[in-house]
């Protein structure tokens, strides 16, 4: 019945049957299927643990047990797994509980102020370490108390050096150890190649190990490690290298050649004790105070002198007329002045003669036109240029003449003293001018009126030296060109005859006429222009001032304008 | 003064601390301690009239566990190698100990000490591996117990060394 149906089946489903029921024996073997399982349970589990976190949740409280149950059989194996992420993991945490416990200190440190704190901020200002840091160090103790100078190769010790205080125990055997030591450790935690112990501490006591390539220093500290000690380890080790070099690198054992090292080691045995504060009069620092405040005192004063140096040389260039002060200022040892300065004033050096030895100054100027009375009357001065003997003064803007002047100089001036910026008027009330040209014109003419030319009775030629001639007729054509120059005309001679009271008055005017014209004729003939003469016959010889005489005479018409 | 570091080497509980002991505080214990790392001590010997620091490097012996440190012969001016003569075994180790000194340090002085010479009734070892050993290296044979050739054995090695 069983194998018709499946027979059926077979026949129905064909080879798919066959499939099924290998499928379904899989499923059914847990070996087989977990085979299967196996295959994908990986992809499964990262499937599913990006759509949510039931895998951690369902998960925890298994690995929980696994851990627990693993530690219980054997603690060492997971401590061993963990080591080298706790060893940093824990460096970590301390130097950050230490930097906390710093920076605690620090705000504690900071709200306290005293003398001493302020020093140490000081202190911390100008080395650049925390102030907490300072602190630290400040009120620790420390004393080195023995250093050893060891053979690198041999761990030979070369040099010994201790204070008083150390106990020093075989020094020798100590050296030895010190390298012994390190190897231990070396061997003992299979560090890093390169990584040199270089501190051992017990209690308060430490070794500080400072290497070079043949030798090795190492301080004995009691107390605080000095911060500069390590610097100072190896300044001396290298110096060392430097200076013994060859007995270093085959060092044989004869510590001899290196006793001159004793003052370099002695150097780095130190120590600090923090005394109680006494109480005493902190010398140093009076004497100090008081040399900064005498400084400051000199300097004060310096600068005192200075500034009422550079006060007293402003005001000078203030009263200087031509010179305005705009602006000055004082800057790094420089006086900085800039002023209008009128081109007729004197230039602000010229005023400020003294040398200044404190600072020194610069002008910057720009030039003005002052109306001060004084340099507007220097600005004319320049500009008319008057002779010598006129003085030349400015009141209230008025431009006041006295004096003499020449008159040609008087009448450009009249037209120039305007063009004088800062003049208002003139005033020539007290100025005497004069005109040369016209004293001279004065001269000639009573020269000339003076001549008087000899007839005989009735006669109208007359015999006349030539020389004379010439000198007359000189003199009236000077005279005419002074008349020319000082008036613009020409100079007007009247050459009148006289006769004597002989004869017919009519006779008498021909007469006196013809000897006018005979004289005007010797005159042209010597050369004066005609057109400045003109022949007349007086007329009432009676009248004529009692001349009733055979004369011809000269007369000069009025010189004026 | 002039000084010198020497090492003690060989296989363990040969008698190396012990010869020291003896050599150095004039003691003998016959409790064995063995040595861990190093000890050092020192002592002042004259050769020719000259007075010599011997820093004397007591090494852990060697072992199947422990291998002998190289870093701890560096800078020896010369070395003792012990031999216990009631373990052949010692011998073999000793001559091995001896190949390695010799590359890490190259021809330094050394001296053999054939140790528990008041032993010697026990001692079993090869005489010809013995008359091998003597005619290459100076060998002594001492007791840490008795004391004897103790003293020669240290100056011995100290008169060798430059
Ligand atoms: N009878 C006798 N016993 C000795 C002599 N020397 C050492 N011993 C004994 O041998 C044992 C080992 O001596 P150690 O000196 O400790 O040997 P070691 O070579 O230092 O051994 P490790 O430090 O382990 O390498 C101790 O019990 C000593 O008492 C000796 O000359 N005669
Ligand atoms: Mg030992």
């Amino acid at each position: 019945m069983d194998t018709d149906l499946s027979r059926i089946k077979q026949i129905i489903l064909g080879d798919e049957y066959d499939e099924l029921l290998k499928l379904r024996d899989e499923i059914n073997d847990d070996g087989q299927f977990s085979k299967i399982v196996s295959n994908i349970i990986t992809e499964a589990l990262k499937e599913r643990s990006l759509k949510d976190d039931s895998i951690a949740e369902v998960l925890a409280p298994t690995i929980d047990q696994a851990i627990s149950s693993s530690i219980n059989q054997d603690p060492k194996k997971l401590a061993e797994s963990l080591y080298p992420i706790m060893g940093p993991a824990i460096r970590k945490s301390i130097s950050e509980t230490m930097q906390q416990m710093l920076e605690n200190l620090n705000q504690l440190l900071e709200e306290s102020l005293s003398p001493k704190s302020l020093r140490w901020r000081f202190d911390a200002w100008r080395t650049g370490k925390s102030y907490s840091e300072l602190v630290l160090l400040n009120t620790l103790e420390f004393s080195v108390e023995q250093v050893f100078l060891i053979h690198r190769e041999s761990s030979l010790l070369i040099h010994h050096q201790y204070s008083e205080l150390a106990d020093t125990r075989d020094p020798d055997m100590v050296s030895g150890m010190f390298s012994a030591i390190q190897d231990f450790i070396e061997d003992s935690f299979s560090t890093k190649e390169g990584d040199e112990l270089d501190t051992l501490r017990l209690g308060d006591l430490s070794v500080v190990l400072q290497r070079g390539p043949n030798a090795v220093l190492a301080a004995v500290v009691r107390g605080r490690i000095p911060e500069n000690l390590r610097n100072e380890l190896s300044r001396t080790l290298e110096s060392l290298h430097r200076m013994k070099k060859a007995e270093l690198a085959d060092y044989g054992g004869n510590p001899e050649v290196f006793a001159d090292v004793e003052d370099d080691l002695r150097k780095i045995l130190l120590s600090e004790r923090k005394e109680p504060e006494e109480k005493t009069i902190p010398w140093l620092a009076v004497v100090s105070i008081l040399i900064i405040l005498a400084g400051t005192g000199y300097w004060n004063y310096l600068s005192y002198q200075e500034s009422l140096e550079r006060t007293a040389l402003l005001s000078t260039l203030k009263q200087e007329p031509g010179l305005v002060l705009l602006d000055s200022e004082y800057s790094d040892k420089v006086l900085h002045i800039s002023l209008l300065v009128d081109p007729n004033a004197r230039s602000p050096e010229e005023v400020i003669s003294t040398n200044q030895e404190n600072f020194s100054i610069e002008f910057t100027e720009h030039s003005h036109l002052s109306v001060i009375d004084e340099l507007v009357a220097k600005r004319a001065m320049n500009l008319l240029q008057p002779t010598g003997e006129t003085q030349l003064e400015v009141r209230n803007s008025v431009l006041v003449l006295s004096g003499r002047a020449d008159g040609d100089w008087m009448r450009d001036y009249a037209s120039r003293w305007p063009a004088v910026t800062g003049l208002t008027a003139i005033d020539t009330g007290a100025l005497e001018l004069v005109y040369p040209r016209r004293e001279a014109m004065v001269e000639a003419v009573q020269v000339i009126e003076a001549t008087e030319l000899n007839f005989e009775n009735g006669e109208t030629e007359t015999e006349v030296s030539s020389q004379f001639i010439t000198a007359l007729s000189e003199q009236i054509t000077e005279l005419n060109a002074l008349s020319m120059e000082e008036y613009g005309r020409p100079v007007r001679i009247e050459v009148v005859g006289y006769t004597d009271d002989s004869g017919s008055p009519s006779f008498n005017q021909q007469v006196g006429f013809e000897r006018a014209l005979r004289f005007e004729q010797v005159l042209v003939d010597a050369g004066v222009d005609e057109s400045l003469l003109e022949s007349f016959s007086a007329f009432d010889h009676s009248s004529n001032e009692g001349i009733a005489r055979r004369i011809t005479r000269l007369i000069v018409a009025p010189l004026t304008q | 003064m002039l000084q010198k570091k020497i090492c003690l080497l060989g296989a363990f509980s040969v008698g190396k601390t012990s010869l020291i002991q003896r050599f150095v505080s004039s003691l003998f214990d016959d409790k064995y301690l063995t040595t861990v790392g190093v000890k050092i001590d020192k002592k002042i010997v004259t050769v020719d009239q000259q007075e010599i620091m011997l820093m004397i490097w007591d090494l852990a012996g060697e072992d199947d566990y422990n291998t002998l440190n190289k870093n701890h012969l560096r800078g020896a001016a010369g070395y003792i190698l012990v031999i216990d003569g009631t373990r052949p075994k010692s011998l073999d180790v000793g001559l091995a100990v001896h190949d390695k000194v010799k590359e890490a340090l190259g021809d330094v002085p050394v001296v053999v000490a054939l140790n528990k010479a008041d032993l010697i009734d026990e001692w079993i070892l090869d005489a010809d591996q013995l008359a091998k050993l003597e005619e290459k290296l100076p060998v002594l044979r001492t007791s840490a117990k008795t004391g004897d050739n103790v003293e020669l054995l240290f100056s011995e090695l100290a008169a060798r060394l430059q």
